[in-house]
């Protein structure tokens, strides 16, 4: 009689244990994958997110600790050969020491294969006329990971691109690539990825000054110039790009002061507002926009938060970025009564970026040495058109 | 059978319009109390005096009134159909998803999605619907093969592989496309919220016909409920009641899962619940669970609006948080395996 024996639950094709990463949040996938995850888990994953922007570890990683000193066991590079000292002035720089969040790491010799293994680190890499072998995919499919604004520095190599899911580090393919240095200042990594990457080249993490994503592009810059050996020409292009920053802002006084806020919208009604902790928000921020109060409240040091589409007046900012992933999304935002109560929509306020693979919602996310100049040429017009509260000049991009 | 704990039918009575009492004040809550506070003159006026321009009103009008009605259809279909479900297979630890049906449905979408590049929620139902029916009845048929027919532990056990199949091939679809993965994730974890009311009224003749038809099968699910051999001393044809209750249960998780996404532990929990008071009397329970269903689906929403704010918890992971410790506490009572 009546056999007791435990039915499917909903779980199980919930239970998509996808760690994919594009611009989106690992932990969103956790979210709607986990109907049978414990309250914390719940209550985490809407507590705080990754971002539209950047990727992100899940909230607990914010609280590992610097680590303990380690020297990095530096793998002899293969080869054997030492750079000759050219116009970069590398001779005589190594060994070099940086620091970073798990400790320290010496770079016995200049590197001449270089491995990224974070989101964005493939610009400054390029920045410093260095090609990397490898570099990881984020996302938006552009050959060999390389946005446009970087195809110049990229030339004609062809490093190979390591696609991993966030949280899922090949170390086989990593070190079949006898890589010189590792470079993962904007990865996310953990101590015990750290350990074991440092096992296979010197590693360099990021900064335990910041949130794992929050490493500010200047110091990711300056330290992957240290690491290379090439500091100067770090220092060079980071006064570059902060001075045609300083240009366009003070160009735009009407930034100064402006309240912004960027968005998207998350699959059941809700939003995800990225937080002002992040390179693209830092880089708002430095042209003169701030981030209301209230919105910056909500996220706090997290990359990104989840607002209910009722709290959708936190976004009703001086200027709003809306990241939708199709035309049909925007539509359906543009078509919301609650959205058309808005200032942003009345005035035109709203920028759309409408695909994944908008070079300039690109540059925006990676905000890196070599993406901030191609914002600043592209994105300005479009922060200018929307501030001005003019329904009629088009903020579209 | 021990009838333990069983109220008398007048108590019964009452209680049931004590529920519907209950269920009143919560739908009026679920108007009320959200992410952001709304007063009471905003809400009534949000009914009945309607003013586009009010903020306030907007929220309580194209967001909570359609989670609302939606909580209402799909609380009481699930439940409903959990109930049945129990009854036919009589097993405890049935769901509504039993024969597959939300797996059906995900599958279904997954591949519109894929294959017909669909883009938006409104798509989906039907797609949704036809999913979730041809794995109902690719569950039944593998059920019903060989010697016996479709006995209760055949159809269980049908609707694992079944469901684990096709979770198998919609998460290798997922891992190949990523733009999939994104349109179709967050309906995944089952939600009120997002949800076209359209979508609801779309599926809600198949809803009702399922209501009403099940209602009207309470007799033969008590009957049916007894045993096999008791039921067909009683001179009823077994396998006809239950092609019926089961077709009628395949409607009500088809539409609730099409318009909401695959919601959990409801269908299963619920009738467990209602049962502690009517004891295994199906016309008394099925009653209650189209109350009780409701009130509970549309408390997790609620609680879901407010436990993360500014953010939400999605009702399909609140249900399963709080649905689990209820599942545990039900199977270590000995009185589950009386049904």
């Amino acid at each position: 009689m009546g056999s007791v024996r435990p039915g499917t639950t909903a779980g199980n094709h919930q239970g998509l244990d996808l760690k994919v990463l594009t611009r989106r949040r690992f932990l969103r996938a956790l979210a709607s994958a986990g109907a049978v995850l414990p309250l914390a888990a719940a209550l985490a994953a809407c507590g705080g997110e990754d971002e539209p922007a950047s990727t992100t570890s899940p909230t607990s990683a914010a609280t590992a600790s610097p680590g303990t000193t380690q020297e990095a066991a530096a793998t002899p590079t293969t080869a054997g050969t030492t750079a000759t000292a050219e116009a970069t002035g590398t001779s005589g720089v190594f060994p070099v020491t940086v620091e970073h969040k798990f400790g320290t790491t010496e770079i016995p010799e200049e590197p001449e294969r270089v491995v990224t293994i974070g989101f964005s680190e493939q610009d400054p890499v390029l920045a410093l006329g260095v090609k990397p072998v490898a570099v990881r995919e984020w996302f938006g499919n552009q050959p060999y990971a390389v946005w446009p604004w970087a195809q110049d520095e990229l030339g004609d190599a062809t490093p190979q691109v390591l696609v991993m899911p966030y949280g899922e580090l090949d170390f086989e393919t990593i070190a079949a690539l006898r890589p010189d240095v590792i470079i993962a200042t904007h990865s996310g990594v953990t101590e015990d990825e750290y350990t074991r990457l440092s096992q296979i080249a010197p590693t360099v993490a990021q900064s335990g000054d910041y949130p794992d994503f929050g490493m500010p592009w200047q110091e990711q810059t300056r330290v992957i110039g240290r690491a290379l050996g090439r500091e100067a020409v770090a220092e060079e292009r980071i006064a570059q790009v902060e001075a045609a920053i300083a240009e366009a802002a003070s160009a735009h006084a009407e930034f100064a002061g402006a309240t912004i806020a960027w968005a998207s919208p998350s699959g059941d009604g809700q939003f995800w507002a990225v937080g002002p902790n992040t390179p693209p928000m830092r880089f708002l921020i430095s042209l003169g926009f701030v981030v209301p109060d209230d919105l910056a409240k909500v996220v706090g040091d997290l990359d990104s938060a989840q607002i209910s589409k009722e709290q959708i007046n936190l976004l009703d900012t001086d200027v709003l970025i809306m990241q939708t992933d199709t035309p049909e999304q925007r539509s359906a935002i543009e078509a919301d009564p609650l959205y058309q109560q808005l200032r942003v929509s009345r005035e035109g306020r709203t920028i759309f970026f409408e695909r994944s693979d908008d070079p300039i919602y690109g540059a925006l996310s990676f905000s890196t040495v070599l993406s901030l100049p191609y914002l600043v040429e592209r994105l300005v017009p479009l922060l200018a058109a929307a501030v001005d509260g003019d329904p009629s000049t088009e903020a579209t991009s | 059978m021990a009838h333990r704990g069983t109220l008398p039918a007048a108590k019964l009575g009452a209680t049931l319009l004590l529920c519907v009492a209950a269920l009143a004040v919560v739908a009026v809550l679920s108007l009320r109390v959200g992410s952001i506070g709304i007063s009471n003159a905003d809400a009534f006026d949000a009914l009945f005096h309607y003013d586009p321009a009010s903020y306030e009103q907007t929220v309580v009008r194209t967001l909570r009134l359609p989670r609302t009605i939606i909580g209402l259809g799909v609380g009481a279909a699930l439940a409903m159909a959990g109930a049945a479900m129990q009854a036919t297979t009589r097993n405890p630890l049935a769901g509504p998803d039993l024969l597959g049906v939300n797996s059906g449905a995900a599958f279904g979408i997954v591949t519109a999605v894929y294959y017909g590049h669909l883009t938006h929620p409104l798509q989906f139902v039907w797609f949704a619907f036809a999913g979730g029916l041809a794995a109902a009845a690719a569950t039944y048929a593998f059920g019903s093969a060989g010697p016996g027919g479709a006995t209760p532990v055949k159809l269980a056990l049908a609707g694992v592989v079944v469901s684990s199949l096709l979770s198998s091939w919609l998460t290798a679809l997922l891992l190949l496309d990523q733009q999939t993965l994104e349109v179709v994730r967050f309906w995944l974890a089952g939600s009120l919220a997002g949800r076209d009311v359209t979508t609801f009224t779309s599926v809600l003749p198949f809803l009702l016909v399922g209501l009403i038809g099940m209602l009207a099968m309470a007799n033969q699910l008590d009957i049916l409920s007894m045993g096999e051999d008791t039921a067909r001393s009683l001179g009823m044809h077994t396998g006809r009641v239950r092609a019926v209750v089961t077709a009628l249960v395949v409607l009500l998780a088809g539409a609730a899962v099409a318009a909401a996404g695959p919601i959990g532990f409801l269908g299963l929990a619920v009738p467990h619940i209602v049962r502690l008071f009517t004891g295994p009397d199906y016309r008394w329970t099925l009653a209650y669970c189209l109350v009780v269903g409701p009130l509970l689906l549309l408390s997790a929403d609620i609680l879901g609006r407010v436990v993360a704010r500014p953010g939400e918890v999605q009702v399909g992971i609140v249900t399963a948080v709080l649905g689990a410790p209820v599942l545990i506490a039900l199977a270590r009572q000995r009185r589950v395996a009386e049904l």
